[in-house]
């Protein structure tokens, strides 16, 4: 019974699949907000469970609850919660099923929350195949299913080359290592004199699985090209809600399983690094399409988080932390300005619809260019923390190299920000934007007025974040 | 109660500048009237001012204290009081329609002002209130003139002299750390660049005074009208010169050049104020030419001494007299060319009589007060230049071209000036049988100039409306000035930094850019691209691993 | 001297939550932006009103930071904020109130997003205020960086620049200099922490670091100032800005150059640092050289005002390299005239460019039938070309004196270039007071008694302070 009870924070979430299924069944007036309402409920129970049973775990060497996982589950279920709700506006727009998408997300959000939890590589084995269909699904998740099926079939093909690295690499290593237990392959690798080379092609190749789910270079084209024909929720959802669970299951992969071939691993990690901050700030230049450009500064963003990360130092780790939540806060801003912008009920998706944006929406103007100078990292903007916690953590360690870089790259991508707050904000207005939610604009204010109180006082909130992630290691 | 009395005077000007136009006759009776209230009430009594000091601690900046004032010695006060005459008779010519003026009670209001930036450059002890009281003297000039382009010309020769004067004095300053000018002599002794604050010095002070390179923009005062010419010669820019010049000689004489270059300067100054005195046809320009004159020798006097600078100013109040003479009233014209407007002397035998005695009173009270060779040399020069001028204004035979008729109200000054410099020469009888030989000279020469010599060059427009020096500022400073700017801004900026620099950085990324979009937009093509590329990394990796 | 009840932080936050309100207030076609107006001046009023009383609490014999206020920011890394004022920092900030204020004034009739030029200025008041009061590195570098996006909209929005390409380069170069500085403050950081500004000029750096930091210093602070070859953006904005707050702002932003060397400075230079001082001094006279030059040969005022403004900087700037304390001060009362008059005269040549723009006619003559506007504009050109009726003229001598006393070639130089760009707005004075038939200005379009009087009030200011610089300083 009580392991029964230390499920209920997954059990909440799965709940909300049979009652949605009923409902989409059975009833006959459902709208977007219904499934909505239902993922709410369901969220929120699970985020109440997750809180009372922080430290319990039912099957501890396969998935160990404690403050570390706590923290990064509610706020992925916090995030979510606040992403679900904003899609919901544009199904109640667009007046179409959102069934499909939230039964989609709530599952990958389910399966998040156990990436997140996970010690053993069994899980990572049972997640990622499941979050590639699901991933696959969600891109098809269109009212016109010819634009994103050529999409959705390259990744498709693609994610399968992936899961089948991840098979290779995982049974190789629990050939050698003998065990899935991510602490039983730590030690074995500790206790080798010499490692051998396919143990350690395994880990590499578990390690590049992992780097294509975050989307970084040089496997972002899958994510580039999904956001870029996607409809706006499934963008928001990839943006948005993945990165906390990546950056955890990235520590627990690298600075927990792969420790001893941590100085080996780490030179690929760094290439990839530096590779998503150029790839992704070069790309956004010249760049028309909107959601395009943003999925190339997410892997910007990917790439200055990576950069942060590598030594896996606590204080790196922190920093790193601090910068996804910045990121998320951030992009979550950005794509409800997103749900913000639509004319004669279609949402816009080029640069040019936004030019003059600012004579007649001057509170979304303002919005997005306080997210996207917050991106830039320019105080007192909250992205300063962000940029400044790194480049602390890189001048400690002394990189000045990787210092340089990424002032370099935050300069190349400042000019396109740059460029599209002159089209908002320079230029005179060319189309009739429709009425914005009022929603819209609430959610908004939420979210300048979290940052800006916890700009004002950051130390505030990273009290208890820095003692749960440097215990959690 | 120097201090109360300039109050009062800023005071009465700042309420007189804002009545009505209006009845300005009687605006302007009433300032006259006023200001001679306030002279009578404050100077009756010289012999307490001469003690008088008022001073109080003006500018508390760190690093420099500077005290404000007023007053301080007998010669100061003798100074002042000189030049109250020089006031009195300003005003009442602004009251008397006699020269045509817009805005009579206007020029007498900034006169006032000039007066008082004028005792507070007399009494400066320090280099603050010297350059602030010759800096207000400038700015007011600039203000009192009624051209736009001898305003515009005015205003930047004084600035040339405020920055050289003021340049000179931070050199000093920058030595010493003190500004106090009474003890000038005894630090002067060791200043590096003295030199350059020479040539400073020197600079700003001829120009103010007008001497010859830099006499032009004093010469195109000829185009305003007489009282506002009489304003900006007497009480104005030349005089703030020679009291500079006076207040800051221990400086200039710590240079060996000092003397040879300001004898240089003179002598020139003297030649082409002669020359310009006989040959140009302006009325105007000629009495400007015989003030310049006089400023020159000025100069020259204060070589020998700095103190002479008091006498100086006493002789003002002559060259005031002198000037009106040769002036016709009741002229609505502002520059009369004499060639096509003189006077027919025979109607004009009153006024031709006073003018000789005029003369010859001041030629005598210049040879009485001045030490032997120098009075001969000074009053014989002044009087060859009242001399030609008058012989220029008088005709033998009637002109066609006269619109002014007659001099009655100015004989009033005559009169007047007659009866005080007869009365001074009659306080101190320093009367000699040489002086004869002057007067002698000064009737010969009356006499014998023809108007033909006086005419010679008057329709020659060449000379007199060139301005060569003008013309060589223009050519030789000016326009390889311009051409320097347009070779920087052109050269710098737009080949140097934005064609290349700018340039080929923005070419630089720009490629990065479009190679980068070309190799993400090809749909399938780059996403095998791209996998490649990261199996390359992860062959390099694993391929580094086994080397290890 | 600490401060209890957090003055500094209300000086600072005040524009801002003005901002906010002017951001929520509303606004249509028949308001215009007239509430928006009317709450950006009473919040800078208000403003002045605090630096004014913070004037009298304070010791402004005292040449160390006062009134503290500390506030524990982040733990990690450790950063506290602290804000504190001397004499110096508060005449700035005094300044630079009232020359907005001027702007703001001079932009009163603007009918083109009023609202959102109210927004923009409060936000650029708000975080250069921070700037001043800033005493720690951390601070002062948020709002070093901080104060470019506000600057970066104005001038793009209102500037009405003709060559857009210029905003953003200009956005992306003084971004550059500031990641520069970030870059500093972080090594700084990492080697001693988070310190105090007066204690930034006593690091005891060596070798290549203390190169390597002093440099980049250097480089980002002068990415503000128009110093050769570094001027090339700012004088192609500045000199193409017609909205005059706009320019006003522009021309701000060099100050917080000079102040951030005043700050840095390190008090004790050694040989290696000494290269740079003197690359500096070469550079600076040289680049005052040819802007005044392109000044006096251009006919267009804007360049001729922008020239005089970076001529006057650069010097500021090489007086205080001098690294003389007792100078500092002067240059504080000598920039705080120098910033009235250049917001003054930029509100009036505004003013006559709108009227001229009007009535499709030429400038030549405009002030031979406006007497307000002839008076006024007369005053500040001869007071900004520094001649006795502002506190420019006695601090230009004492800077001036210390600059020939340490070299006297560069001093001459320096005083040449102050020469030319004094030409430079006697020219232009001289163009408008020539008589010319052909202008249709008439006695009708003589500025307003309001700005006539605003114009007094800012010459009364420059009168008094050339007297005494802190007479409206009233002591407890």
């Amino acid at each position: 019974m009580q392991n029964w009870l230390i499920l209920l924070p997954e059990i909440s979430l799965l709940s909300f699949f049979p009652i949605s299924f009923l409902v989409n069944r059975y009833r006959s007036s459902k709208t977007s907000k219904t499934f909505f309402t239902l993922s709410k409920f369901s969220l929120l129970s699970s985020i109440f469970f997750t809180l009372i049973f922080y430290n319990q775990s039912v099957v501890p060497d396969l998935l160990l609850n404690n403050q570390y996982s706590t923290m990064f589950k509610l706020l992925l279920y916090a995030t979510a919660l606040v992403w679900f709700y904003l899609s919901s506006k544009w199904f109640l727009n667009k007046n179409r099923t959102s069934y499909n998408y939230y039964s989609i997300a709530m599952l990958m959000v389910f399966l998040f929350g156990i990436l997140i939890s996970a010690q053993n590589l069994k899980v990572l084995l049972f997640c990622i195949p499941l979050l590639c269909c699901l991933t696959y699904k969600l891109i098809l998740q269109h009212w016109d299913e010819e634009r994103v099926s050529h999409v959705a079939r390259n990744y498709l093909y693609f994610s399968m080359l992936f899961i089948l690295c991840l098979y290779l690499g995982v049974l190789c290593l629990r050939y050698y290592a003998g065990s899935f237990s991510a602490i039983t392959i730590k030690n074995w690798l500790q206790s080798q004199a010499v490692i051998a080379p396919e143990v350690y092609t395994s880990a590499v190749l578990i390690t590049m699985v992992l780097l294509f789910m975050m989307s970084a270079a040089p496997f972002h084209l899958w994510f580039v090209d999904t956001l870029s024909l996607s409809i706006l929720p499934v963008c928001g959802f990839l943006s948005i809600i993945p990165p906390l669970a990546y950056l955890s299951a990235l520590i627990f992969l690298t600075n927990g399983t792969f420790l001893p071939l941590y100085h080996n691993l780490m030179p690929l990690l760094h290439t990839v690094a530096i590779l998503s901050l150029f790839i992704g700030s070069l790309s956004t230049n010249e760049e028309n399409n909107i959601r395009r450009l943003f999925a190339f500064s997410t892997i910007y963003n990917l790439g200055f988080m990576l950069l942060g990360v590598l030594s896996f130092k606590s204080g790196a780790i922190v920093s790193s932390f601090v910068y996804t939540i910045i990121y998320v806060m951030a992009m979550t801003g950005i794509y409800t300005v997103f749900l913000g912008l639509k004319s004669k009920g279609d949402y816009l998706s080029d640069i040019s619809d936004i030019t003059g944006m600012s004579d007649t929406r001057p509170y979304l103007s303002a919005a997005f260019a306080v997210f996207i100078i917050s991106i830039i990292g320019v105080p007192p903007m909250l992205g300063f923390w962000g940029r400044l916690s790194l480049t602390d953590t890189l001048v400690l360690e002394e990189r000045w190299l990787d210092a340089v870089l990424l002032l370099c790259a935050l300069v190349i991508i400042a000019n396109t920000f740059i460029q599209i707050i002159r089209k908002i904000y320079f230029k005179p207005s060319m189309i009739h934007f429709d009425r914005t939610d009022k929603a819209i604009y609430i959610c908004l204010f939420v979210n300048l007025l979290l940052a800006m109180i916890i700009i004002l006082n950051p130390s505030y909130m990273l009290k208890y974040a820095e003692n749960i992630l440097s215990g959690g290691l | 109660m120097i201090l109360q009395f300039l109050s009062a005077i800023l005071v009465l000007s700042i309420i007189f500048k804002l009545v009505p136009y209006r009845r300005r006759n009687f605006w302007n009776w009433l300032l006259l009237l006023s200001v001679f209230a306030l002279i009578v009430y404050v100077f009756p009594d010289i012999s307490v001012l001469k003690n008088q000091v008022s001073g109080f601690k003006w500018m508390a900046y760190p690093s420099l204290y500077t005290d404000f004032i007023l007053g301080g010695s007998e010669h100061i006060i003798s100074a002042i009081i000189c030049l109250l005459p020089i006031l009195l008779v300003i005003l009442y010519l602004n009251a008397m329609p006699i020269y045509s003026d817009e805005h009579p009670l206007s020029a007498g209001c900034i006169v006032l002002y000039q007066f008082c930036a004028l005792v507070i450059l007399i009494s400066a002890q320090n280099f603050i209130q010297l350059m602030v009281g010759a800096g207000c003297i400038s700015i007011l000039g600039f203000y009192l003139i009624s051209d736009s382009d001898v305003k515009k010309h005015y205003i930047f020769y004084s600035y040339i002299a405020e920055m050289s004067i003021f340049t000179a004095l931070a050199i000093v300053y920058s030595q010493f750390a003190k500004i106090n000018i009474v003890n000038l002599s005894e630090y002067g002794k060791t200043l590096k660049h003295q030199d350059l604050v020479l040539l400073l010095i020197l600079c700003g002070v001829f120009i103010k005074c007008g001497m010859f390179l830099f006499q032009n923009y004093i010469l195109e005062l000829q185009n305003i009208s007489f009282n506002r010419i009489l304003s900006l010669s007497l009480l104005s820019s030349p005089l703030s010169g020679l009291i500079i010049f006076s207040k800051l000689s221990p400086l200039i004489f710590q240079s060996n050049f000092a003397k040879v270059l300001i004898l240089t300067f003179v002598i020139l100054s003297v030649l082409w104020s002669l020359i310009g005195i006989c040959w140009r046809d302006s009325l105007s320009a000629k009495i400007l030419y015989m003030n310049m004159l006089f400023f020159s020798m000025a100069i020259y006097l204060l070589c020998n001494s700095a103190d002479n600078i008091y006498l100086v100013i006493r002789l003002l109040p002559l060259l005031m007299v002198l000037d009106i003479c040769l002036y016709p009233a009741d002229t609505n014209r502002k520059n009369i060319m004499l060639s096509s407007s003189r006077l027919y002397w025979k109607n004009h035998k009153t006024e031709i009589f006073m003018s000789l005695v005029i003369v010859s009173l001041s030629v005598t009270i210049i040879l009485s007060v001045l030490v032997y060779p120098l009075n001969y040399i000074c009053a014989s020069l002044l009087g060859i230049a009242f001399i030609i001028i008058l012989r220029g204004l008088y005709n033998n035979t009637p002109s066609d071209n006269i619109v002014f008729s007659q001099k009655i109200s100015s004989c009033v000054f005559p009169v007047v000036a007659t009866i005080i410099m007869g009365y001074f020469l009659y306080a101190k009888p320093i009367l000699k049988l040489e002086y004869c030989y002057v007067y002698g000279g000064l009737i010969i020469l009356l006499i014998v100039v023809p108007n033909r010599f006086i005419d010679l060059f008057a329709h020659n427009t060449a000379i007199q409306s060139s301005d060569l020096l003008k013309d060589f500022y223009n050519t030789f400073i000016v326009a390889p000035l311009r051409l320097l700017g347009r070779i920087m801004w052109v050269l710098v900026d737009v080949v140097v930094i934005e064609r290349s620099l700018i340039g080929n950085l923005s070419q630089f990324t720009s490629k990065g850019v479009s190679f980068l979009r070309a190799k993400q937009n090809d749909g399938l093509k780059s996403w095998i691209v791209f996998l490649f590329l990261g199996l390359l990394l992860i062959i390099i990796n694993i391929g580094s691993f086994l080397y290890e | 001297m600490s401060n209890s009840f957090a003055i500094l932080s209300l000086i600072v936050a005040l524009p801002f939550l003005g901002m906010l309100f002017v951001f929520t207030a509303k606004d249509s076609k028949e308001i215009q932006g007239r509430n928006a107006f009317n709450v950006c001046v009473f919040t800078i009023l208000v403003n002045i009103t605090l630096i004014w009383r913070i004037f009298m609490i304070m010791n402004e014999k005292s040449h160390s930071l006062q009134l503290q206020e500390t506030f524990n920011w982040l733990s990690t890394p450790d950063i506290n904020i602290i804000f504190a004022i001397d004499t110096f920092s508060l005449l700035l900030i005094l300044s630079i109130h009232l020359a907005v204020l001027i702007g703001v004034f001079g932009v009163w009739r603007n009918s083109f997003k009023q609202k959102s030029l109210m927004v923009f200025t409060l936000l650029f008041l708000s975080m250069s205020t921070g700037f001043f009061v800033s005493a720690d590195i951390f601070s002062f570098y948020i709002f070093f960086e901080a104060m470019l996006f506000p600057l970066f909209m104005i001038i793009g929005m209102f500037g009405e620049v003709k060559k857009q390409e210029l905003i953003y380069r200009f956005f992306l170069y003084n971004f550059l200099g500031a990641l520069l500085l970030f870059s500093a403050i972080m090594l700084i950081y990492h080697y001693y922490g988070s310190i105090s500004l007066t204690k930034v000029g006593n690091l005891p750096l060596k070798g290549a670091m203390r190169n390597f930091i002093w440099g980049i210093i250097f480089l980002s602070f002068i990415s503000r100032i128009p110093i050769w070859p570094f001027h090339y953006w700012i004088s192609s904005i500045n000199s193409s800005i017609r909205n005059p707050l706009a320019f006003i702002i522009t021309s701000l932003l060099p100050l917080t150059s000079i102040y951030g060397f005043i700050r840095f400075l390190p008090t004790a230079f050694s040989a290696d640092i000494d290269i740079y001082l003197v690359w500096m001094n070469i550079i600076g006279v040289v680049t005052m050289l040819f802007i005044s030059l392109i000044g006096f040969i251009n006919k267009d005022f804007q360049y001729k005002i922008f020239s005089y403004i970076t001529v006057y900087y650069i010097m500021y700037l090489l007086g205080i390299f001098s690294n003389q304390k007792v100078v500092l001060l002067n240059i504080g009362y000598s920039l705080f005239s120098f910033i009235m008059i250049v917001s003054a005269l930029e509100v009036l040549s505004s003013y006559i460019y709108h009227k001229e723009q009007e009535y499709e006619t030429v400038s030549q003559g405009f002030l031979c039938r406006t007497k307000k506007l002839s008076f006024v504009y007369s005053f500040l050109v001869i007071a900004a070309i520094g001649l006795p009726f502002s506190a420019i003229f006695v601090n230009n001598f004492l800077i001036l004196s210390k600059l020939l006393g340490t070299n006297i070639h560069i001093g001459m130089l320096l005083v040449f270039s102050l020469f030319v760009v004094g030409i430079s707005l006697l020219q232009e004075l001289s163009h408008l007071k020539r008589e010319d038939s052909v202008c249709k200005i008439s006695k009708t379009d003589d500025i307003p008694w309001s700005m006539f009087f605003l114009m007094l009030f800012v010459i009364f200011m420059l009168l008094m302070s050339f007297i005494k610089p802190l007479w409206f300083v009233i002591n407890e």
